[in-house]
């Protein structure tokens, strides 16, 4: 064995962490007037212990769908038709609402988009997060209100005892998102779902809230999932990147690969319109929009607004091929999309 | 503190995040602060205030008994001996309208929490439950509210004799819908919104959710309603014992006073009617103010 290879297999005994949480091949459908919307479409990916994943993609990808598909709360006229969510060895599609109101919150949460609309705004924070302790946790009014406070001194709320008679509309955006991480991780659950958990904050308290996520996993081992449009955000606070595009997962990769070697035509096309910090004067974009959900194009999904696209491409889909450790992309030309980066460069 | 948080050198919050409204006092203080600037609600409040101390302190201040007949005085205008004039019977009006904000505080009370009760069980169970249930629910909700309101209670109170329970039963029959559809929908506002399903996501369970989140989210609009309802059931028992399927005459209620004024409408004793009138009309009023400034004081957002 060479050194080399040592210290490939170390990393690849590191990250292949046992997967706590194996979703197979999932398909959520939502049946609207219009049709049969396959918003996931044969979604599959691991999490592994304690590890931070960024979920990223262009508005209208599934990114929410993914979570709340994990969760089981996907609304009528929602419904996950196929595939499976292993958590710890249990197919969660399959768990009833009573099981899974156990396994939310105890053992999975997840945070909603916007923090504010999360809170009821008729309640004080107080109210909440005590209530999640009571109810959970099975509390003592003062056992829940001191813990209450412990819980919002680990998320840095400042005279946490004075905010819990603050009300929703009192809180800034940042306060209102640190409330609810708070919120979620008082069961002590293993994964975390966060959607876009800075989104609407500026760049010093997004700086924050990711430094409070990744300080969470640190402190209690949690899986986190960053959902997440903003490449920048992800790069920070990430172990490995899952690309996703019309409700697959067309690249995933460890973070250093990610940026170092990414290979999916969709992700070089996310990197290059990624807004830069020295600020160049127009943002390429990737031409064109999201599929039609209904609709779907064949083969890959991405090919009608790929550069590289043949009649391959609208024929058949293609399979996830490896390119590193952990490292996958779905694409049949990954050979001549590397070339003709080198070339470019 | 419990957990060891150095290991990490965040930012701390106070640095940059917003910072809160100045002191937040205790609840009930921060209500009655908020209360005292909202003029609307203040007058309203300083007008029942009047009415409910009359009915407190009636034996002492009223001059006369309210059932004192004296033959002697009968039909008098206002005078300095009978500020409001006197009846057929010779008792004293401004005594009897003192009085009779005991009866008319009492049975407006008594139909407001019957209503209230039935009406918003009824109506959060169909919001909840949702479906068909709710769907039969409503519509029986629309039968009873077929009817015009002040037909369907005269109905009721004639079939039930009159007497102050009959007031009470009718005025609260009438009012229930009411209260079922305004709680059913916010009860279905509070299941749809985000922070139900955000609760969800964190693993609140049944029990919690509908305690916790919805029902909280209901009071405010049922307890603003309930005071302007407060209100109009004085109204509507009123209008009952004035066609005379309410409170006797004998009793000294403001709507049976009416009653009795105008049986000598054509001799012109304007204040046999005109004063006990205006007494609901000022506690209809000031219900109506009160509710109004309730609705910004108690609603967090608007504060
Ligand atoms: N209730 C619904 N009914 C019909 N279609 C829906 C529904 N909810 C989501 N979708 C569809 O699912 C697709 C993915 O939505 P999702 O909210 O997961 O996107 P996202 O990746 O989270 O986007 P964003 O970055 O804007 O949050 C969208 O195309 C949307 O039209
Ligand atoms: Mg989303």
């Amino acid at each position: 064995m060479t050194t080399n290879d040592l210290q490939t297999h170390i990393q690849d005994a590191e990250q292949h962490r046992a997967p706590m949480l194996e979703v197979r091949e999932l398909e959520t459908q939502f049946f609207t007037r219009k049709g049969v919307a396959r918003v996931l479409d044969k979604l599959s990916f691991d999490i592994g212990k304690g590890e931070i994943v960024g979920l990223v993609g262009e508005s209208g990808s599934g990114k929410s769908v993914t979570g709340f598909s994990i969760v089981n709360l996907i609304k009528s006229p929602g419904k996950i038709v196929a595939g499976e969510i292993l958590f710890e060895g249990r197919d969660l599609t399959k768990s009833t609402e009573d099981q899974m109101r156990e396994i939310r919150g105890k053992s999975i949460a997840m945070i909603f988009q916007n923090p504010r609309g999360s809170l009821n705004p008729v309640l004080s924070v107080g109210d909440q997060l005590c209530q999640v302790l009571k109810y959970r946790q099975g509390m003592s009014k003062e056992q829940a209100k001191r813990r209450a406070i412990e819980l919002l001194t680990l998320v840095h709320i400042p005279e946490p005892e004075r905010r819990l008679k603050a009300y929703p509309h009192q809180l800034s955006g940042g306060m209102a998102q640190r409330v609810m991480i708070a919120m979620a991780i008082s069961c002590g659950p293993e994964l975390l779902i966060a959607d876009e958990p800075t989104t609407g904050l500026d760049v010093t308290i997004e700086y924050q809230i990711i430094q409070l996520l990744k300080e969470m996993r640190d402190l209690t081992g949690t899986s986190v999932i960053v959902i997440t449009h903003d490449l920048n955000m992800a790069a920070e606070v990430c172990d490995r990147i899952m690309v996703m595009y019309a409700g697959k997962v067309v690249e995933q990769a460890p973070v250093d690969q990610f940026f170092s070697r990414p290979s999916h035509p969709y992700t070089l096309g996310l990197l290059a319109s990624r807004p830069s910090l020295h600020g160049s004067a127009e943002i390429p974009t990737i031409p064109g929009n999201v599929p039609d959900l209904i609709h779907r194009p064949s083969g890959c999904s991405f090919h009608p607004r790929c550069r590289w696209a043949t009649a391959e491409c609208s024929a058949t889909e293609p399979e996830p091929q490896t390119i590193g450790p952990h490292h996958t992309a779905s694409c049949h030309h990954l050979e001549e999309v590397q070339r003709d980066i080198a070339a470019a460069r | 503190m419990s957990a060891p948080t150095a290991n990490t050198p965040v930012i701390p919050a106070s640095a940059t995040d917003a910072a809160l409204t100045p002191p937040l006092r205790e609840r009930a203080g921060d209500f009655w602060f908020v209360l005292r600037r909202n003029p609307t609600a203040m007058i309203g409040l300083l007008m029942i205030a009047v009415v409910i101390l009359s009915a407190i302190f009636a034996p002492w201040i009223a001059p006369y008994p309210a059932n004192q007949i004296d033959f002697a005085v009968v039909s008098q205008p206002p005078s300095r001996a009978h500020l409001f004039g006197t009846d057929q019977f010779g008792q004293d009006i401004f005594s009897r309208i003192l009085f009779g904000a005991r009866i008319d505080l009492l049975i407006a009370l008594s139909a407001v929490v019957i209503s209230l009760l039935v009406g918003s069980i009824y109506g959060a169970v169909s919001g909840y439950v949702g479906g068909l249930t709710d769907e039969v629910a409503m519509r029986i909700m629309d039968i009873l509210q077929g009817f015009p309101r002040f037909i369907f209670a005269m109905g009721i109170a004639y079939a039930l004799g009159p007497g102050i329970q009959t007031v009470v039963i009718a005025t609260a029959v009438l009012n229930i819908p009411g209260y079922a559809r305004l709680m059913r929908s916010s009860m279905l506002s509070a299941k749809t919104s985000q922070y139900a399903m955000a609760a969800k996501a964190i693993g609140a369970n049944h029990r919690a959710i509908l305690f916790q989140h919805l029902v909280p989210n209901c009071l405010i609009p049922i307890f603003v309603i309930s005071t302007m309802q407060f209100g109009w059931a004085i109204l509507e028992a009123a209008g009952l014992s004035f066609i005379g399927l309410g409170v006797e005459t004998s009793r000294a209620e403001w709507g049976a006073m009416i009653q009795l004024g105008f049986q000598d409408f054509l001799q012109g004793h304007w204040w046999m009617y005109t004063f006990p009138g205006l007494a609901i009309a000022w506690t209809v009023l000031g219900f109506n103010l009160l509710g109004d400034g309730l609705q910004d004081v108690l609603d967090p957002r608007r504060r």
